[in-house]
């Protein structure tokens, strides 16, 4: 198997061994390659948290700002420079509980960016906590008697705000092509 | 000096010069939220304005649509004026509240005029039956019309320059052939109190503009090449958003109204990161929300212009007022240390050239620049002469990137070459983690420490090269000085004008941080210090304790939600000074 060129070398990488997130790394890599997007074009934006630092890891443009906050720079750069590929990718707790009303807004907005979202159902970074998809009952550190929110549905709610694409996968499973890149036609 | 920064000629000239009150009148309308207070106010001061005056509107109205109670007054004089004095000569009421509200601003010599139906019995009242007039000419909503007229016959003025008003305000259309009836009704109506408040028309020029706050700000902005703007509606900080809105197509401003003022900065944030030229304009609950995003500006050393406009808090506060009590979050929002730099025009046209010139140092900078304004400078109307422009436009700073391209390189003064996303062959990475020159996150120790450095040594461009002046009214051999910042500047030079103490002169901090090293000389020729602010606690007077460790001797306050009038500082003046 050829070297993937979108993956920078020599990466100091913060996951855990086994971590979901690898599986999504190598992912979204396949994908620039498949699609041939120009890395001189891309720009990848994150938050902050361990899914936030996928773009460390890869070889294009980008922006690891604030924690919630991936969004809402995404839509300024694509509305900045439109010939630019805009990808924002974050974990669960960050597009859905600190940038939860940009996600909304973003979708309603549809500037025309990628937005991927590692849900792992809890926060890794600082250690456990529930995030907003985490289901019922879940006992973590924090919850010590179990999650008692309703988890969020992000599908769902992207769906019902007229998300142009929106697709789910788990990364445990082989690859699923098409996942990120939306089918023509 | 910036040539933006230059003092604008008309203001110096007539800073010193003696108001002269029979050349003058100040009339003040008073009514519920939609009675059109604003309208008439805008028509009434482009009357003036053509009549050869200079006028002065400053409105102070409630946090409501409709009802309450509001006022606008209105100077106008044939000398400059910038602040209002108590003395009012007119005062038109809309309604019985107005007459409560107004009455302690009115004397015995003050001309009040309303309807009779409405205000009912008040002694020396000058009836104007509106309701009545108004159906001669087709409804209510003509009544600001004949108010103009009425005004203009007591002031012995023809319907020239008023009409032309007219015409201005509504264009030539249908809508304006009835209101120019309705003034001459209103004109007509007035023939037994034809120049009871008699006014010469002043020399006629051309060219002028009549602007409020708002608009100096975002002109300001596109001569900044301001070309992205993203904001959450906030009063008194909207303005500026719906005005550039109106101008972005044909300026090429892309304009979004954010979800909130988070989303807000972070948007700026990302329109500079791709080559994009973008302010914010919110007032201090929504710049609180920014504050993270103050922070982020100041790790990945983006530039960034954020208009603050002020009005009194904490919470909610008064919405449509005015204060001066942000200073302090302008100078310590967002966690860690970083370079900022905060100006407060004190003026429209300084308005313009704060926010233009804000650009210019955010971009060399690569900071985050706050203007810091407030209610009452962007609710202003007055006239001005044609903004000054710099000789050349806005530069680009931007860099065509190489392929060993590294954002945070070390360079003069902390800046590093700034690339954007596709120009170039190198990768543009920046980091809200502390970073290496690469832009990676790193937690080296060494390399901590030479960020760091790095960033706080970019201090000194806003310090000395491109800091803004404070402007000295009066002798430069004074031995007290009083500091001021922001909209008290024309209520004290006024003030000063009317008293002329010995010895006494007024220094208008412009770049109120860091503070520059001309401000700090003039503290230490000063031998008495007094700081007047519109805010309860001193911000300013503090900040330049802290930084200069000068000693102050008196300060000024005021915090009702009001901004100074020229009387008021005349009186503590007088009171402190002993005058």
């Amino acid at each position: 198997m050829s070297v993937n060129p979108y993956l920078r070398d020599g990466c100091d990488i913060a996951w855990c061994p086994g971590c979901g997130n690898y599986g999504i790394l190598k992912l979204v890599s396949e994908t620039l390659q498949e699609l041939k997007l120009d890395p001189q074009q891309t720009v990848l934006v994150s938050g902050i948290g361990q899914a936030a630092k996928t773009p460390q890891y890869l070889n294009v443009h980008f922006f690891n700002g604030l924690h919630g906050r991936a969004l809402p720079a995404a839509t300024a750069i694509k509305a900045s420079n439109r010939n630019l590929w805009v990808i924002a990718e974050s974990g669960d707790g960050d597009m859905y509980g600190e940038g939860g009303n940009h996600f909304l807004h973003c979708i309603r907005r549809n500037p025309d960016l990628t937005n991927i979202v590692h849900n792992n159902m809890v926060y890794g970074l600082t250690k456990g906590q529930a995030s907003p998809t985490s289901p019922l009952g879940l006992v973590t550190p924090l919850q010590v008697n179990g999650v008692s929110l309703e988890p969020f549905n992000p599908i769902a709610v992207a769906i019902a705000l007229n998300a142009s694409f929106v697709a789910r996968a788990y990364v445990g499973h082989v690859r699923w092509p098409g996942l990120v890149r939306q089918p023509e036609g | 000096m910036n040539k933006l920064a230059s003092v604008p000629a008309a203001l110096e000239m007539n800073a010193f010069t003696k108001a002269d009150a029979k050349r003058e009148i100040t009339l003040i309308l008073g009514g519920e939220a939609g009675h059109g207070l604003q309208t008439i106010a805008r028509i009434l001061s482009r009357m003036f304005m053509y009549g050869g005056l200079h006028v002065l509107a400053v409105s102070e109205f409630m946090s409501r649509i409709r009802g309450g109670s509001n006022s606008v007054t209105l100077r106008a004089s044939f000398n400059t004026v910038r602040a209002l004095n108590e003395k009012i000569d007119l005062s038109v009421l809309f309604d019985k509240a107005a007459l409560t509200r107004v009455r302690g601003r009115c004397s015995p010599e003050t001309l009040l005029i309303g309807d009779q139906k409405i205000i009912k019995d008040e002694a020396g009242l000058l009836s104007l039956p509106l309701s009545e007039l108004a159906i001669q000419v087709g409804g209510s909503v003509y009544s600001n019309s004949i108010v103009c007229g009425y005004i203009t016959r007591m002031l012995d003025w023809d319907l020239t320059p008023l009409e032309a008003s007219l015409v201005k305000f509504f264009g030539d259309t249908d809508t304006q052939k009835i209101n120019s009836d309705a003034a001459r009704i209103g004109w007509e109506y007035a023939v037994k109190e034809k120049g009871r408040c008699a006014m010469p028309q002043g020399e006629k020029y051309s060219g002028r503009l009549l602007l409020d706050g708002s608009q100096a700000v975002a002109l300001g902005a596109l001569a900044g090449g301001c070309n992205f703007i993203s904001s959450y509606p906030m009063s008194p900080s909207t303005g500026v958003l719906t005005h550039l809105a109106q101008m972005a197509e044909a300026h090429g401003v892309v304009v979004e109204q954010a979800e909130d003022e988070i989303s807000a900065i972070n948007m700026g944030l990302g329109s500079w990161y791709a080559g994009g030229r973008a302010m914010v304009s919110t007032s201090g609950g929504g710049f609180d929300l920014m504050a993270e995003g103050v922070s982020l500006c100041g790790a990945i050393e983006s530039p960034m212009v954020i208009h603050l406009a002020q009005r009194p808090g904490p919470g909610t506060g008064l919405p449509t007022r005015t204060e001066q009590g942000d200073l302090d979050i302008a100078r310590y929002s967002g966690h860690g240390e970083f370079p900022r730099a905060i100006l407060a025009p004190g003026s429209l046209e300084e308005a313009f050239s704060c926010t233009a010139h804000a650009f210019t140092m955010a971009d060399l900078s690569q900071s985050p620049v706050i203007i810091l304004t407030d209610q009452y400078l962007l609710d202003t109307l007055c006239d001005l002469d044609p903004f000054e422009l710099p000789d050349t436009p806005p530069q680009s700073r931007i860099v065509t990137t190489t392929e060993d391209y590294r954002r945070y390189a070390a360079g003069p003064d902390g800046i590093s070459p700034r690339g954007i996303p596709g120009l170039g062959s190198g990768r543009v990475c920046v980091d809200s983690d502390e970073h290496d020159d690469g832009g990676r996150i790193t937690e080296d120790f060494d390399v901590r420490i030479s960020m760091v450095e790095k960033r706080l040594s970019r201090m000194r461009l806003l310090r000395e090269d491109l800091a803004m002046s404070p402007r000295l009214y009066g002798t430069t051999d004074y031995n007290r000085l009083i500091i001021g910042w922001g909209s008290t500047v024309a209520a004290v030079t006024e003030a000063l004008e009317q008293l002329k103490p010995t010895a006494t002169s007024f220094l208008q901090c412009v770049q109120l941080y860091p503070v520059p090293q001309m401000v700090i000389d003039h503290l230490h020729k000063a031998k008495q210090i007094i700081v007047i602010e519109n805010n309860a606690t001193g911000q300013f007077a503090r900040l330049l304790r802290s930084e200069t460790g000068c000693a102050i001797f008196s300060e000024w306050h005021k915090y009702n939600g009001l901004a100074f009038t020229v009387d008021e500082v005349v009186d503590l003046l007088r009171q402190e000074v002993r005058l």
